[in-house]
């Protein structure tokens, strides 16, 4: 019988540091999450309000390429399987918003510089055609940057107006195309055994020179 | 919110972050003893080398601090920083005092098997040390994180490679007396990787005679 106690007491116990403390955690995880997932906190220009949303399943690109290229809307549209993480996006966009702040852009606006900065060469048409949109994306990553709330919240609407699609708050990431993902940044087998992806493809754009 | 880390003759290391994870700031500030010109030259330099260094290091297959972002204008490198590891000078004091000469060995080989990860990419790092090699456990095992490229340079010479070996060796044994077993350690894993190991070992014998300077007499 003491046996026995002794058994529903770990089973007790078990349950109590298993089950209540991941449930509890996955809800405070989430609810952080979810709150990180839009805004990019930049540091080192606190200036700027950077946020990203994810379209999945996106109905309308032929009009939204249109409207890009008529200069229609004033955000950034990449297509998702080329981005790795949010590291991945702010890494990019922290080093267009230097050159922005340098007058070293190679680029005519600062949206057109962060699909620059997001590649690893200096090829500006090669870029745009590789992470900006293209007539088989389905999934979208927004990024829009501004200067203030008021502007930010209404380039925010106006996207998600013309977006024809899901719009996601997904925790787990980014889908990204892992093997065009090695081969774009030239990432190599032995690279990855030390890091990480996401570690390898964020250095190969920040030192680019 | 930045907080000064550490003081060098190069530059001040600053600890940031950078989109909420800590991030370590490397700034080579400006010398007034230098003539501007010359400053602003080899300052660019450094920084330029430090990151293709980095970057290249990382394709070699060698652990290397990640790049977040390179400002040129102040010649500042943001980089992550790795805070569960320790120097390997400090290591090496702790492990020597607690008499666990058998972990130290098998990390020495670790470090000689990177440098010639990095010699057979014809990288030469100009300033090896054990307080520019850090070390990170992994589960089971001692990994080395190489640090502090502003020296380095592209070369495939042997009389580079031997002196950068010459110069680890020197740093080495005077900071930490009665470890040449361990140096030979280093030596050996050295050998068991790199591809130019017997020229290389009989320059730095060389080395090892005449000093670092080459004599330029005649």
């Amino acid at each position: 019988m003491l046996k026995g106690a002794s058994c529903y007491k770990i089973g007790v116990s078990n349950f109590a540091d298993y089950a209540i403390p991941s449930v509890f955690m996955l809800i405070l995880e989430y609810g952080v999450d979810r709150q990180r997932m839009t805004r990019l906190n930049l540091e080192q220009h606190p200036d700027k309000l950077v946020e990203y949303m994810i379209f999945r399943n996106v109905r309308n690109i032929s009009e939204l390429t249109t409207l890009l290229k008529s200069g229609k809307i004033s955000s950034v549209l990449l297509s998702e399987n080329m981005v790795v993480s949010p590291l991945h996006l702010a890494v990019a966009v922290n080093r267009a918003l230097h050159h922005e702040k340098n007058k070293t852009m190679k680029t005519k606006s600062i949206n057109t510089e962060i699909i620059l900065c997001l590649s690893p060469n200096n090829n500006i048409s090669q870029s745009l055609t590789r992470f900006g949109l293209n007539a088989n994306s389905y999934n979208v990553i927004s990024l829009s940057v501004a200067d203030s709330a008021d502007s930010l919240s209404e380039k925010v609407q106006d996207l998600k107006n013309k977006i024809k699609a899901d719009l996601v708050n997904d925790c787990r990431g980014f889908q990204y195309d892992d093997y065009e993902v090695y081969d774009v940044y030239g990432v190599s087998k032995e690279e990855l055994s030390v890091d990480s992806l996401e570690n390898s493809v964020v250095t190969k754009i920040a030192t680019k020179v | 919110m930045t907080t000064l880390v550490s003081q060098g003759a190069e530059g001040r290391l600053f600890e940031t972050t950078f989109l909420g994870r800590p991030c370590l700031m490397k700034e080579r500030f400006k010398k007034s003893y230098r003539h501007p010109v010359l400053d602003e030259k080899l300052t660019n330099k450094r920084l330029s080398q430090e990151c293709r260094m980095l970057s290249k290091c990382r394709s070699l297959g060698i652990r290397t601090p990640t790049v977040y972002y390179v400002n040129n204008k102040t010649n500042t490198i943001y980089m992550e920083y790795m805070k569960q590891t320790v120097v390997f000078k400090d290591f090496v004091d702790e492990h020597v005092a607690k008499g666990e000469r058998r972990v130290l060995a098998d990390l020495c080989f670790n470090v000689g098997y990177t440098i010639a990860l990095l010699h057979n990419g014809d990288i030469v790092h100009g300033d090896l040390t054990s307080s520019n090699v850090l070390v990170m456990k992994r589960i089971d095992k001692y990994d080395c994180v190489l640090i502090d490229f502003g020296l380095s340079t592209n070369s495939s010479l042997v009389e580079d490679k031997g002196v950068d070996l010459y110069v680890l060796e020197k740093a080495f044994l005077s900071t930490h007396p009665n470890s040449q077993d361990l140096f030979d350690k280093i030596l050996a894993g050295y050998c068991s990787a790199a591809h130019s190991q017997k020229v290389v070992m009989s320059k730095l014998s060389e080395i090892r005679l005449r000093g670092r300077k080459r004599s330029m007499v005649g």
